[in-house]
């Protein structure tokens, strides 16, 4: 993308530019940045590493050996079969759960953010900015103020304890309907819907043809941002749910370590239970890491 | 007439955003009077329990009662999570049949209209409790669960470290401090045992032990003596004990606190009946190191004890099938083969006096494998239970407070009996609020 | 956008109908509702548990007298400010130079650490508090818990400011980077054929052209405080330095879920954000002020 326009600097040096950092290419290492870097890796990382040690103890190695010390006594398969035996195996149920609320809220919240950030980016028209101005502003509302009156409202319809009452209030999202205007202001052409426009194109065309494809990857990162808030959120679900059976795996998990009354905490099965939860995030980070790109300025989508 | 046009309008657009979340696969739960309703005679009770081995009682049930099935679920909190849970679900009409609740609890459930009477369909079941047990039930002339163990206060003490320090288990509050100081001056990093700032419930035990009345009725009115002399005492005495270093801060079941008991770091613990069901998950490997003592006591030879926990099964205003619900709590907590399932899966200690001479309770709890008379410790024990009058309502502000007061106290280094002035004035504050009528 | 006007289309309205509607169904309503609760209270009926009629009635300003009044409740905002004061200015300063790191020529290794310095992203924050929570206690700790008490009366800002930093320090680092990679590179070639020095570069071309990102990462840092919960929530029974009121908003959780009182939670809730909207005003006021002063 750069390297076009590059064109004044020496030939050779223009390669190595063109790379974009120049991190893939040659010469000294920057051992200061890499440093920096790594130190912040662990920093990251060292909680997580904690959990995948403790994960092969056994509940009273837990408390009686070194922390960073793994044990081999077959600790993480007890503590795995536990999990998975745990009340009937209701920790896969919490999963799948988890993923419906997930995928579901994050796919219908892409949708529904992707269209107003459009329609609020590409158009103006009597109090499209005003409406913008107050969408944005409700990221102030603490999460906690809106549950309670969210749960009564919806308990008045009989609509409590369900999947729909944990995702319908998730749907909209101030900050990726922010991020979806500034990312349709900046992806998608002016000059291209003109050109469109004057080729006789409908409107609705235009958005279904042009808008989104060109909105695509941007709406990616934000079905991204959506799909972790909601895999992560605790607070609704608590709120909404008193079925296990409905409960997502951060529910479910805290309900096991929750410590009064007649039963200990489940510190082995929880810990377990966090590990194999972080997984398949992890593996969507991996694989999807060319789409974490927030730019919260410009809307850029940039390589 | 404004919040039925609301109500209306937000009907029509959920019921379409409704529609359209089908299409995500999620087809919401079928509804509890659904379930309910789908046979003619057969039944489908909810239920909610968070005790480790319920399975194995309702199970029993199911199978001898194919027309009332029980679901049991377990809930995401305990406690007073789930207590306030039920508070706020009541409104919705979302609440399980039968749930349980522990007896500090159950007024604030009956003042908040979340659960009913069940006299009508239990009977009269005075015969089979004894009266401090009824007491937990019982308001107003009115019956609102059958009460399911008796949990008495004991001491669990690590035998082999008391041995090694020759010290027997204190059988006086006076004898607790002597051996605190002792077991701490030989090894610093050692102590008899641990104040615990979150467990409101084993501070009121001890209380109770002194001879506390925290909330009392005359009429209608509420007199509420949190910082009343019996419990001054009980909080001066912790004081000094703190105050000297000679007990640990860390909260019960707090990793920390846990990493202790494993160790021998703290080779005591004031508990009560349930205990060997906790150890296995906080300290495995110390079975048969621990054997259990009747609670120290204020004056030498004073048998009496306080409660820490024991609960009821209570039936819920948002039951529509409060006859079938309350016959399965009657049969889980008094008669001989639920009680028996109790005893041998819950590990519980049956407050329904003619199941206190079950066989089952010959055999001790399976971490207390090495003292085969626990259980007739536990029965002399629940002889001599002495509790307050009543709960208060609020009980969930109290103890609350009791969880920041005490706490702060803890970490500032402050008495105790501070911490008990404000508790007192917190708890009698949200009375006032809530309209109730109030002394104290 | 002077083109958009050319034809008359309803296709922006029927695009907004979806959110708005749940927009107004799911914030407004509740919000507005809330606001509603926050002026009532229950009044206890009569009998012993006051069960028999029990009303309930409009208070007027008595929930907001309550929460204004009460020493705790400003205690609750001073403490959330002190956790702020430490968590948003490390959040911000350590994600800018992991992200100039990156960009940084010749680093080694970024994949690992770019993606390993995300990771805590994908960790919930009653998880990750947790973790932490093993990671403070003397019995487990890995990181000197036995000589540094975590939970004394002021390193625990310190705890929980931490545990938060942890948190959301990937994904500051993730927009700052893109933010940067989206600068024009010929600026710093320019610089370098100049022979600038890499750092040259980072402090005095990419820093000033990084702005704006920055005040919006900021910004979003200082809404995160003010809705500080999770963290303390999760930590409280493990320690007794943190109390059940001890940031605002688990005021407004006890209040609620544990006092059992949602009338007191509203008006708790309500009176923050109008505070924080008065704070958001002033600080905006005070900016434009200073900007347009130096601008003469």
């Amino acid at each position: 993308m750069t390297a076009a326009t590059t064109g004044t600097v020496k030939a050779g040096r223009a390669r190595t530019e063109a790379t974009g950092s120049g991190r893939k290419a040659g010469g000294r290492t920057n051992w200061v940045a890499t440093v920096i870097l790594l130190i912040g890796a662990v920093y990251c990382v060292l909680p997580v590493v904690w959990i995948v040690i403790a994960s092969t103890k056994t509940n009273s190695e837990l408390f009686s050996t070194a922390p960073f010390a793994p044990s081999f006594h077959g600790g993480f398969f007890s503590n795995l079969r536990a999990l998975f035996a745990y009340d009937h195996g209701i920790f896969i149920r919490w999963a799948v759960n988890s993923v419906i609320y997930a995928v579901g809220g994050a796919a219908l919240s892409t949708i529904i953010c992707g269209c107003a950030g459009y329609a609020l980016g590409k158009y103006r028209f009597s109090g499209s900015v005003w409406l913008f101005r107050l969408i944005v502003a409700a990221v102030l509302l603490p999460q906690i103020m809106l549950a309670i009156p969210q749960f009564l409202l919806l308990a008045k319809l009989g609509m409590t304890n369900n999947y729909a009452a944990v995702i319908l209030p998730q749907l909209v999202s101030p900050f990726a309907i922010y991020l979806c205007k500034i990312y349709a202001e900046a992806s998608v052409s002016d000059q291209l819907l003109e050109a469109a426009r004057v080729d006789g194109a409908s409107e609705w065309r235009m958005f279904a043809s042009i808008g989104a494809r060109l909105m695509m990857p941007a709406l990616v990162t934000v079905f991204l941002l959506q799909f972790i808030g909601i895999w992560n959120n605790f607070l609704l679900p608590f709120v909404m749910l008193n079925r296990d059976q409905l409960f997502p795996l951060t529910e479910g998990l805290y309900g096991l370590l929750i410590i009064t009354g007649g039963q200990a905490a489940q510190y082995t099965i929880v810990i377990v239970g966090v590990l194999v939860s972080i997984v398949p995030l992890a593996a969507v980070f991996l694989l999807l890491q060319r789409y974490w790109r927030v730019d919260l300025v410009s809307g850029g989508v940039k390589a | 007439m404004r919040t039925n046009l609301m109500r209306g309008t937000a009907a029509l657009t959920l019921a379409a955003t409704a529609l359209a979340m089908t299409a995500c696969g999620s087809s919401s739960s079928s509804s509890k009077a659904g379930a309910a309703s789908g046979g003619h005679g057969k039944v489908t009770l909810t239920f909610v329990n968070w005790d480790g081995g319920m399975q194995a009682a309702v199970d029993q049930w199911n199978q001898a009662n194919p027309d009332i099935q029980v679901q049991l679920s377990k809930p995401s909190g305990t406690g007073y999570t789930l207590y306030n849970k039920l508070i706020t679900n009541n409104a919705a009409g979302t609440n399980p049949d039968v749930t349980e609740v522990e007896y500090q609890a159950l007024p604030a459930l009956i003042a908040n209209k979340v659960i009913v009477p069940i006299d009508q369909y239990v009977g009269d079941i005075s015969a089979d409790f004894d009266k401090s047990s009824l007491a937990q039930v019982q308001f107003e002339g009115k019956t609102y669960g059958v009460p399911q163990n008796v949990c008495p206060m004991v001491f669990f003490y690590r035998k082999d470290i008391f041995d090694s320090l020759g010290l027997k288990p204190p059988t006086t509050w006076d004898e607790y401090a002597a051996d605190a100081a002792t077991v701490h001056a030989k090894n610093p990093k050692q102590y008899i045992g641990n104040f615990s700032a979150v467990d409101s419930g084993w501070f009121a035990g001890l209380a109770q032990q002194a001879g506390a009345n925290w909330w009392t009725t005359s009429g209608t009115t509420w007199n509420v003596a949190i910082d009343d002399a019996p419990t001054q005492k009980v909080a001066n005495y912790w004081s000094g004990l703190i105050d000297k270093g000679l007990v640990s801060p860390e909260p019960n079941w707090s990793p920390q606190w846990s990493t202790d008991m494993n160790s021998g770091n703290i080779i005591g613990w004031v508990s009560a009946q349930w205990a060997p069901n906790q150890f296995p998950s906080v300290a495995k490997d110390t079975a048969g190191k621990w054997v259990a003592a009747p609670l120290p006591a204020w004056t030498a030879g004073d048998p009496t004890v306080g409660i820490w926990g024991g609960e009821t099964e209570a039936v819920t205003a948002n039951s529509k099938h409060p006859a079938e619900a309350a016959k399965f709590v009657k049969w889980l907590n008094s008669s001989t083969e639920g009680v028996k399932t109790l005893i041998q899966q819950v590990a519980a200690f049956p407050a329904s006096l003619s199941n206190q001479s079950q066989d089952a309770l010959k055999t001790p709890p399976p971490f207390m494998s090495d003292q085969q008379d626990y259980n007739t410790l536990i029965a002399q024990a629940a002889k001599n239970v002495r509790t307050f009058q009543v709960w208060g309502p609020n009980a969930n502000v109290t103890f609350d407070a009791y969880s920041n007061d005490f706490a702060a106290a803890l970490q500032n280094k402050t008495p105790l009996s501070a911490a008990l002035t404000q508790m007192q004035q917190a708890t009698v504050a949200d009375l006032k609020k809530r309209g109730f009528s109030v002394t104290g | 956008m002077k083109a958009h006007r050319r034809r008359h289309t309803l296709l922006p309205q029927v695009l907004l109908i979806p959110a708005v509607v749940l927009f107004l169904l799911f914030t407004v309503a509740p919000g507005a509702y809330a606001i509603y609760l926050s002026f009532m209270k229950q009044k206890a009926g009569g009998g012993l548990f006051g069960t028999d009629n029990p009303t309930t009635v409009f208070a007027g300003l008595e929930n907001y007298r309550a929460a204004f009044g009460d020493a705790e409740f400003w205690h609750s905002i001073g403490r959330m400010l002190l956790v702020a004061v430490i968590g948003v200015p490390a959040t911000i300063g350590f994600s800018t130079l992991f992200a100039l790191c990156l960009d940084a020529k010749r680093t080694r290794l970024v994949g690992f650490s770019r993606l390993a310095i995300f990771l805590p992203y994908a960790v919930p924050g009653v998880v990750a508090t947790l973790l932490w929570g093993f990671m403070y206690l003397p019995a487990t700790s890995p990181i000197g818990g036995n000589t540094i008490n975590y939970f004394g009366s002021h390193t625990v800002f310190f705890a929980v400011a931490n545990v938060a930093v942890w948190g959301v320090l990937g994904f500051n680092m993730v927009v700052i980077y893109t933010s940067l990679r989206g600068l024009p590179r010929e600026l710093f070639q320019a610089a370098e054929l100049d022979g600038a020095s890499e750092l040259q570069i980072a402090l005095r071309i990419k820093l000033p052209l990084l702005a704006p990102t920055l005040t919006l990462v900021t910004v979003f840092s200082l809404i995160g405080a003010l809705q500080l919960f999770n963290e303390p929530t999760t930590l409280k029974p493990v320690t007794n330095a943190i109390s059940s009121t001890w940031v605002p908003l688990m005021r407004v959780y006890t209040d609620a879920f544990v006092d059992n009182d949602i009338y007191r939670g509203a008006a708790a809730s309500f009176l923050l954000i109008v505070l924080t909207v008065a704070a958001t005003v002033a600080a905006n006021t005070v900016l434009r002020l200073t900007a347009r002063r130096s601008e003469r």
